[in-house]
Formats: C-alpha cells, structure tokens, sequence
C-alpha cells in the first residue's frame, strides 16, 4: 500500500492551512490487542448463567400459507423449554429495518406469520438446553402448508396473472413505489446526438457474506427490563423496534454491540431471530442465545438486488452526452427491506457522476418469492454505475475518443447538481482520474494490450469510476452524537454511539477528538455500543460514520476545549481566544506562558474539578466522495479464467483521518467487487426457490490469493466543509468503481463486451467460441 | 452435531477390531455406524452437517506403528504411510524431485491449514463435495440409498461427466488420487481378515446402481500405505489445476500427466483427469492415442478428444468438456517442455 497524502487545495476550510498532529497518522487501532489476542467480546461469545439456545424452523417451501404447525412431539422432548408460533407472538406489521417511517423502507414484515413468501423464512422458534437438542427439536415439528403459486423472477412477478407477495402493495401488484427521476428534455437530447446506444445490463445476486453470522443474545431481569447482545449496525433502532413490538417502553431494552464481524449494510435489518430470541428469553424466563449457521446467513440474510437496467444515452462527436434515458428493474424479494432506498439512491445516482442535462429515469423494485433484498454496501449505486460505466466505454470506442479522455471530458464539477440535488463540492473526480493516468501511465499501458500479438493469456486495462454520498441524506435525515467527558487527571472519555463494524471507525472518532482538543491520541477513551450509556445514534451505514459521527465528537470535543480554555484563562492572565492546546498544554499565544491542562482540570485542595462536558450533534446534509479506478487483467482464452493483476484505485476523501483504515476499506472493497465481477453469485432454483448454494465453499468469494496488488493513492483534493476537519465518507465507494474497471479491461483484453455479472470462465470460453465463429 | 462415541486404539488391529465387532460391520463403509477418523477435515465437517452420523468415532490418528507416519523413498519407489499429512508429503524433496505430479496435485488442494491436519489415506478417501449430497434436505442416492438424485436436474455446474450413472453424477473431488492412478500406484489394506493389496486405479468404483459404496474397501478395512512403483521417467510430471479461485477451492477441471519421452516421441504416457469423473479418472484412450507419436498441439488435441469421447454433460456442465479437453492439452505440452 502506498498512500499519498496532498495538501489541502482548497482553503475554504477553517482548518485549510493547519498542522495536524494526530490527524493523518496510522495510529494504533483501539481494538486491535483486543482482536488479535481473542479477548474482544463477540456477541456470539455471550455466556450466561443458565442460558438456553435458540434455533429457528426454517420454511421448505417458497410460498404458502400455513395450515397447522404441531409443536407437540418437539414439546415433549426432553430439554426443550419453550417453542414459538406464529399464534404465540405479537402480530404487528414492522419495517424490519431501522429507519421506521423513513422513505428507505417497507413495513410488510411480521415476526412470524401464517404465511411464508420465500424459501427459508422462519415459521417457529425453540429454546433448549443444547444446540443439538434444539436442532432435534426443530425436526420434530410438523408444519402443513398450503402451496401458493410462486414467482421467482422479476418476468414472471410482473406478469398479470402473477399471484400477490403482498396485499399492502399500491395497484394490486408486486411493484414498489417506482423512482421517477426527469430533468430536462430527453426527446430533444437524443435528437441531437451523433450516437446513440442503448444497451441490457443484467446485475447478479452477491450476498455481504461477513465473518461473523448474525447473532443475538437475550436476557430479562426481574424488573421486566430486556437486554440484547447483537451484531447489529443500528443499535438504537433495533431498540425502538424491539420496544415497540414487544410493547415496552424504551427505557426497558438496552442493546449492547462490543465488537462485530461485519455487516456490509444488511444488518442495519432487524431479522427474525433478534424478536424471537427476546420473546423466548421472556417466555422462559432464561437467557437465550441465537446463531446463525452460515447457511442461515444466505436462506435469511440480505442480498445485493439482482435486476436488469436498460441504459440508452445519445453523444455528441466530442463526447458530451445529450440525453440519458433509463429503465431500473430490481428483484426485492420476498420483503420490501431497502429496496425503496436502494431503488431511490440507485436511480438518482444516474443523473450524475458524468453530466447529462437530460435525463428520463425510473427505478422499481418488484417483489418476489426470492431471498429478501437488502441494505449492501454500494445501495443500487453498484449496480447503476456498472450499467453507466460500461457504456461510457463503448461510447468511448464509438467516437474514436481515449476512454479516460471521455470520461474526463464528462467527470462531473463544482457546483453541478449532485443526485441528491446539492451543488457538488470540488472537481474530486477529475483529480482522481488524472492522478489515476499518471501513476499507470494509460496511454502507454493501453498502446502496450493493443499492440499484443495474438496468444493464449491476454490483457488490458480499464477503468470504473464512482461517486458516492457520505449520509443517506436526503432520503433519511440523519443525526450523529458524541459526548466528551474531561477527566480530572487532563484525560477524555468519548462516548458516542456510532457501531463498530470492524472498520476502525471508533479509532478515527478518537483522532478527531484529540486533534480538536490538543491531547495526544493516548488521551482519549472510546466508550460505545451500550444504548444505555451512549448518546443516541442513528447507525453505522451510508458511509457516514467519520463524516457525521466523527463530526459530532469534533463538536463535542470544541466545546470541551472552550471550557477548559475559560478555566484556564485567569490562571494564565490571558484571554481565551489568545490560548491554544498543544499535546496538553496550554500555551498562550505569542508569550512564554503555559501551563499543563492536567493542572488546569485537577482538583485543587479544597476545590472539587470542575464538571466539563462537551455534547455535540450534527445533521449532516450531503457530500460527495469520488473514485477512479484502473485495472490490468489477464484472460486465459482456453480455459475463460481472468486474473487481475493490479489495480490502481485513486479516491478523494477530501481529509484522510486514518490512512491505513481509510486504505483498509478500499482494499476489502476492491476484494468484495473482484468477486461481484467474477465469482460471486448466489444462486437460485427457478423452479422451486430454493438457494443452491448457500456456503461458503459453493458461493465463491476471492481469497488472499486471488488478491493482485493494490497500489491506493489517496487525495485530499475536495475536503467538505461538513465533515470533521474536510473528511468525507469512504466505506462503500471502493466497491462501486472495480467492477466497470475489470470489465473494460476485459474488452481491452479480449475485445468481448460483457454486460452482466459474475463473468465466469465458462462464459469467457462461450463468448470466445461463439467470436471466433463469427470471425471463420 | 449429534452425540457419539469415541474410541483411540493404539494399534491397527485393535482399531479394525473395533469396527469388525460392530453388528453393521458388512455395510459398506459410508454407511457403517462406526467410522474411521484420521485428521477429520472431512469427517467432522460431515459431521457437523449431519451428512455422517456415526455412532462411534475410532481415532486411527495416535495409531503407534511408525510405518503409517513414514515416506520412505528406495530405488524400488516411494512407499506413504497412510497418516502422512499432505504438508509433510508435498514438502518432502523425494517426492519433489522425483514424482513433480503428487507435490502439485497437493500444492494445490484445499488450503495450509486444512494440508496440515489431513492424512494421505483420508484424502483418497475423501467424500464428494455434489452441493446436494452434503445438504441433507435433498434427496441423494449416495447419502441415502434410493432417494433420488437432486443433482441431475439441479445445478449441476461442479458435476462430473465421465463415469456418471443415471443414480449418481457426483464428481470424485481429490487431487492427490489423480497423480497415484498417473504413477501406477497401489494401495495396502489391513482387516481383521488380513492384508491385502491392489491397483489404486482398483480402489474406486464407478456408482452405477450403487453410488453409496464409493471403495473395494469394507469398514473394518484400513488403508495403511501407499507405494509408488519407481519411475525414472516420473520426474516428468506435472499437475494441472484449474479453479474458480487460488485456494480453498475443487478443481472445475484438473490434468494428472506422467511422460516418457524419447527423441521426441512419446514412449509411454499416463493421463489422469480429476474434477471431471465420478472417480479419480484414467484417460487410457488419450494415452493410447498418443503413444509412439510424436507430441505436439495436434496429437495432443487428438487424445483430449479421445478423452471425452464417451462425456455425458447434463444442463450446466456442458463447459467441461472443452474445458476438460483445452486442460489435457495444455497439460501434455506443458509437460513434454518440463526440464528434468
Ligand atoms: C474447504 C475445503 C477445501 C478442500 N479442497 C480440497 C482440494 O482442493 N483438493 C483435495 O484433494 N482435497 C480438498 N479438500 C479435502 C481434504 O483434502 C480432505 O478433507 C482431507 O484430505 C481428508 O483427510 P483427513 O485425514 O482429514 O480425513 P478424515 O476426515 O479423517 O477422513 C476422511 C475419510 O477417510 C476415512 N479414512 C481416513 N483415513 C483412513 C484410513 N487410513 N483407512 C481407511 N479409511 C480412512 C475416514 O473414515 C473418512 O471416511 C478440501 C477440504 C475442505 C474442507
Ligand atoms: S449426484 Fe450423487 S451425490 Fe449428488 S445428489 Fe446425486 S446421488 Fe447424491
């Protein structure tokens, strides 16, 4: 990894000149002794006295409605403390997902139901004292279904005579609330252009595929108040939901999340086990512990929407693009989940990244009987800016214009209107594409796979380029909170309740807080993941986290600075605002004043330390993060296999908090979308709805040996007035870019367009079979 | 997992005694109540998935004989003991220098840490990884004899097409099995009935009506070595894997070749495929169509069509045959340019 920081470029930042002491370093991670000694606690991890194991009764069939579920024979069996039905739990219609009563979200899911719409769905819930005993019992129950039709692809859900998924939809059908996004004058743009394409892009169904499975633990105390361990990205969601369903009041269910193994997005979704595990927890008046096994992950977890877009735009000789027209289809589900928020992001994102004034978009998501769709790093943009991008490359080739060239003649600028309608700040873009050129010097590299002779192993080079919001704004209004604590002894204590997926992110709040007081990074403590003790938060997704969270505590943390500044003023016989903090002194400007802030914050004798607490809140609006990325693969034209050999991935986070973190995050990415373009896919029976491979031996992910080497150039070129000290929001930018970048450098390899993914070897060899066809 | 027993013998005869005790002692050895476990990758994952369900363990792991642990290599070849882990067999500079194809073939299986805990024999014992053999909501003849098969008509993407029957198309999943049938090795056994040995090319049965007995074996048989017949001529071979990843990954498709070759001509030739066939597969009319000729793109070409000559593909393995056929060339030209 090599990381090249640049001076800010713009001074339209209060801090645009500073000297950053703790800011931009790589310093130690807060959790890293914690996770490679084994001693951080996972919430799978949770041992109790007494506790009971949960296990769930899976459906094996996609849709139908329950006639009777007997529990008797299960009942019986020795160990089995309790086992739930849908007649036993509170029927309540829930968004099963945190942003209730948000846009982003459908509320169709019940706990449990007497109906099942996918193949996997929980039906009944046993609590026993082994997992093996639970697991018999789960054979021991008998449920009688009544088949329903099914539809298992979005052709099929649409057709008129498709059965219903769900009756709350709006015509009497399986549509979501379709996106409809217009500007401009599309007839007009297309009138005008010298060329026009138009082109299917068919997306597979990538699943997050995180470490840890989904996992709760659940314990009542004797005052009926509940606590929840759980790996979950939105703690305090899961306790709004949790406590209105269950029907107590807030202050009555506490979610701790210490550390977690992943999420990616989907489990920002509340999923079955979380209620059931609380429910048989009150039932049995016993703690109860529920797992996932990995199997569990994909028949019940949350999947990137599969779908079709088909993508027409017209151009100009010169490559300005006058009209863009598109048709988004996304397969939800069995469950609404994200799908009107991925619908939503998705869609808009495709009127920007490269201009177009003209522009005609719908987006839909359509319900099926089909593994729920969900929240997943990159939120419809993955899938929208594969479809742009590859055509922006056939474009390219169209009207004879270098590739890159064409795109920096589209890459969006200062003050267009970003997709969430706010004038976009800095030509992040631009700066990331020529970074980009220099460090693989394209021309050269492009001149060298033209130029190839014909052989077995070919190669080339491409590139994807992205941009991505830092908050879910506006379609969720956000908030982020953060209190700092001084400590008497000149320390801090950070509260703040942003998760900790495993990102770092709780390392770069840390970061932030010292900066803005002055204290070494050693001087600060993180406390998180107790709803109880932590301020309220909305979760950790939308690559918000060190743009919003981290912002808050830099609020947090000013106003601590401002108080300590005011007590150290008199002792200092010097204004406040003549006073700065330096590694914990306090200096006073311009003088040979100082005096150690410990010795400011201490208790003197007959004097108690001062109470001072900053809390800091923040709403944040909407930044742009940008990326361009380059590959070089190889194709082996006998057996269809593509190797990456580099990719070269430039982003612009306007301020790097934590470079090894922030390179960290493109790098998995990167990883993630290898494996998107590639290998991964889940797989569906069409005739039954019935995963196929649901592990993680069948549903192949890129290892560290398929890793190729990453060469990161991080740019500090658009720093956002917003974010804590001009940071922007890099978690789920990597992952968008690579995808288009592989598969132009296939095209550059091979001369095939491939507009779908995975591409997999054997579709390489029958696209090159059916080519050299063509060509006999 | 469900509840078992768990025995760890010192000796062979005691282990084989065990199992000879029980009263299923004549099923065939997949179905037997109890099981022999060696480094248990395979056996306790089975396990975990409910895929086994032995009643009894019996540990062959702390057996005392030093033989089973052993690669002794002696101008007459090269003899493994069973317990052998892959590591130490793919490390050891016989083995690599003088037998390339077996270093390779292991090289490239399964992962380190799974090559540090599994054992020679368990390897060529391994159980196929067909999806819906090892979910046991589906029905498959090779789990539970008569069932059906799901696979036939599923998705049948990592299936074999050589060997198939109409009751089972699982593909025999090992590597390691590829390069012994290329080296004309043979298996040692022991029972309570004595020892026995045979062509390991023997070992395996084809599934025909019966896709659940896998081995000649019966289940209080024992593997206990493996011996490479020597081979001057072994030092040119090679190992060809392809896969959907760089680790941790089954062959989609994967050439054993051992070459003997002289001005040019091809004197004898041994061609195994994995990742293809119900069972560690000889390419026998490949190789009879090479011998004596000379061994370039065309005659090469000509034996990967003999090799796929009688392929039954069914809806989503159809790639493999070109697939199979482009490996085997690549294969033999890769191995005629070895320099040993
Ligand atoms: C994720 C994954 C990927 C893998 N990839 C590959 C791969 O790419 N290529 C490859 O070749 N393998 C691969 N493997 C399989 C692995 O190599 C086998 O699991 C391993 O070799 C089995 O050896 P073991 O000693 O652990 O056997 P065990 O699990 O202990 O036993 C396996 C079977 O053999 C029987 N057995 C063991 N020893 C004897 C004996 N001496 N006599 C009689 N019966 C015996 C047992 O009863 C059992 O039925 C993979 C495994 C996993 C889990
Ligand atoms: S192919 Fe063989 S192992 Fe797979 S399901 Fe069919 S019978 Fe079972």
């Amino acid at each position: 990894m090599t990381i090249h920081q640049k001076p800010h470029t713009q001074d339209n930042l209060e801090d645009g000149k500073r000297q950053f002491s703790v800011v931009g370093k790589s310093v130690r991670r807060t959790d890293t002794f914690e996770k490679v000694t084994g001693l951080g606690k996972y919430s799978g991890d949770i041992e109790l006295p007494g506790l009971l194991y949960g296990k769930m009764k899976r459906s094996d069939i996609a849709h139908a409605l329950i006639k009777n579920i007997d529990v008797s024979k299960a009942l019986a069996l020795k160990g089995v403390k309790a086992v739930l039905t849908h007649r036993d739990v509170p029927r309540i219609l829930h968004y099963g997902s945190p942003h209730p009563r948000s846009a982003s979200c459908t509320r169709d899911q019940y706990i449990l139901d007497d109906r099942v719409r996918y193949w996997g769905e929980g039906v009944a819930a046993v609590a026993a004292e082994s997992e093996e005993i639970a697991e018999e019992a789960l054979r021991l129950i008998h449920v009688e279904y009544e088949p329903l039709p099914a539809v298992f692809t979005v052709a099929d859900a649409l057709k008129p005579e498709a059965p219903l998924i769900h009756d709350n939809g709006l015509d009497k059908n399986n549509v979501m609330p379709p996106v409809v996004i217009r500007r401009g004058d599309v007839e007009k743009g297309f009138a005008e252009a010298d060329l026009i394409l138009e082109n299917e892009y068919v997306l597979g169904r990538p699943v997050p595929g995180y470490m840890e499975p989904n996992v709760c633990a659940c314990q009542w105390d004797g005052n009926g108040k509940l606590t929840i361990w759980s790996s979950t990205q939105t703690a305090f969601m899961v306790r709004g939901i949790l406590a209105e369903v269950l029907g107590v009041p807030y202050n009555k269910v506490r979610v701790i999340v210490d550390h977690m193994g992943g999420g990616f997005g989907a489990k920002q979704d509340l999923f079955q086990h979380e209620f059931l595990c609380a429910l048989l927890a009150r039932q049995t008046g016993r703690p109860v512990r529920m797992e996932f096994t990995r199997k569990e992950t994909f028949l019940g977890g949350r999947t990137r929407h599969s779908g079709k877009i088909r993508l027409k735009q017209g151009f100009k000789a010169d490559g300005t693009i006058t009209a863009r027209h598109a048709r988004i289809v996304l397969d939800g589900g069995a469950y609404g989940s994200h799908s009107p928020g991925v619908t939503t992001v998705g869609t808009s994102a495709l009127t920007s990244l490269y201009r177009c004034e003209n522009v005609d978009l719908e987006g839909r998501a359509i319900y099926t009987n089909t593994p729920i769709a969900g929240a997943f790093r990159g939120y419809g943009v993955v899938q929208t800016y594969f479809a742009l991008d590859l055509q922006m490359d056939e474009a390219a080739e169209r009207l004879g214009i270098d590739p890159a060239e064409l795109r920096l003649r589209n890459a969006v600028r200062t003050g267009d209107l970003a997709p969430s309608d706010h004038p976009v700040v800095g030509h992040g873009l631009e700066a990331c594409i020529r970074r980009g050129l220099d460090e693989v010097d394209w021309k050269a590299a492009r001149a060298a796979t033209a130029a190839q002779p014909g052989g077995v192993k070919r190669r080339g080079w491409g590139i994807g380029c992205e941009m991505h919001g830092s908050s879910a704004y506006p379609g969720i209004k956000e908030q982020g909170n953060a209190i700092v604590k001084m400590n008497e002894d000149g320390t801090v204590t950070l509260l703040t309740g942003t998760a900790g997926l495993g990102t770092g992110a709780h390392t770069a709040l840390s970061q932030i807080v010292a900066e803005e007081i002055g204290i070494p990074f050693s001087a600060v403590q993180v406390v998180t993941g107790d709803t109880d003790i932590v301020p309220w938060d909305i979760g950790a997704f939308a690559s918000h986290t060190t743009y919003m969270g981290g912002r808050a505590a830099q609020i947090a943390a000013a106003e601590v600075r401002r108080q300590v500044l005011e007590q150290a003023a008199p002792l200092l016989e010097a204004a406040p605002e003549k006073l700065a903090i330096r590694e914990g002194i306090i200096h006073v400007e311009g003088a040979n004043r100082s005096i150690s802030l410990k010795e400011v914050v201490s208790p003197k004798r007959g004097m108690p330390a001062a109470q001072i607490v900053g809390v800091g809140t923040y709403s944040p609006t909407k930044s742009y993060s940008f990326a361009a990325h380059f590959a070089e693969v190889e194709v082996d034209t006998e057996t269809g296999e593509v190797a990456v050999l580099q990719v070269v991935p430039v982003h612009d986070l306007g301020k790097v908090i934590h470079p090894i973190a922030a390179a960290g995050q493109i790098e998995g990415g990167i990883q993630q979308g290898i494996g998107h373009t590639l290998s991964e896919d889940y797989v569906i029976d069409l005739t039954n709805g019935r995963s196929l491979n649901p592990s993680f031996v069948d549903y192949k992910m890129p290892l560290s040996m398929d890793m190729p080497p990453i060469r990161t150039i991080i740019l500090e070129a658009a720093p956002d007035p917003g974010g804590p000290f001009g940071a922007k929001g890099v978690g789920e930018d990597p992952i968008i870019a690579i995808g288009p970048a592989i598969t132009n450098a296939i095209y550059d390899a091979i001369g095939i367009r491939f507009r779908h993914y995975p591409i997999t070897p054997e579709q390489v060899l029958n696209a090159l079979r059916a080519k050299q066809k063509e060509a006999a | 997992m469900r509840p078992f027993g768990f025995e760890r013998p010192e000796t062979l005869e005691r282990a084989a005694g065990i199992v000879a005790a029980r009263e299923d002692r004549a099923a065939p050895p997949p179905l037997s109540s109890a099981q022999f476990i060696a480094g248990g990758t395979n056996m306790a994952d089975y396990m975990k998935l409910g895929v086994m369900r032995p009643n009894l363990l019996v540990d062959i792991g702390r057996l005392a004989d030093p033989g089973l642990r052993r690669i002794a290599a002696s101008p007459d070849g090269i003899r493994l003991g069973a317990l052998v882990r892959m590591s130490e067999a793919e490390e050891n500079a016989d083995i690599r220098i003088g037998y390339p194809v077996i270093a390779e073939s292991l090289q490239q299986a399964a992962s380190q840490q799974i090559r540090n805990m599994a054992s020679l024999g368990g390897n060529i014992l391994q159980r196929t990884r067909c999806e819906y053999f090892r979910d046991i909501s589906w029905a498959c003849n090779k789990r539970d004899p008569g069932s059906g098969c799901a696979a036939m008509d599923g998705f049948n993407r990592q299936h074999a097409v050589l060997g198939v029957s109409d009751r089972c198309i699982a593909t025999y999943h090992g590597d390691f099995a590829q390069a012994l049938i290329a080296l004309d090795a043979s298996v040692e056994t022991q029972s309570p009935r004595g020892g026995r040995t045979m062509a390991f090319s023997e070992l395996h049965r084809l599934p025909g009506e019966t896709p659940h007995v896998e081995t000649q074996l019966m289940a209080d048989e024992l593997i206990t070595l493996i011996d490479i017949p020597a081979k001057p001529w072994a030092r040119r071979s090679h190992y060809l894997k392809i896969r959907d990843r760089q680790s941790y990954a089954f062959a989609v498709a994967s050439v054993a070749v051992v070459l003997d070759l002289e001005d040019g001509a091809v004197r004898d030739v041994r061609i195994a495929l994995g990742g293809l066939a119900t069972v560690p597969w000889r390419a026998q009319e490949a190789e009879d169509e090479l011998k004596g000729g000379p061994l370039d793109e065309r005659t090469a070409g000509r034996a990967a069509e003999a090799a796929f000559a009688g392929a039954m593909p069914r809806e989503h393995n159809a790639f493999k045959i070109s697939l199979g056929r482009q490996a085997l060339v690549r294969a033999l030209l890769e191995t005629r340019d070895m320099r040993v």
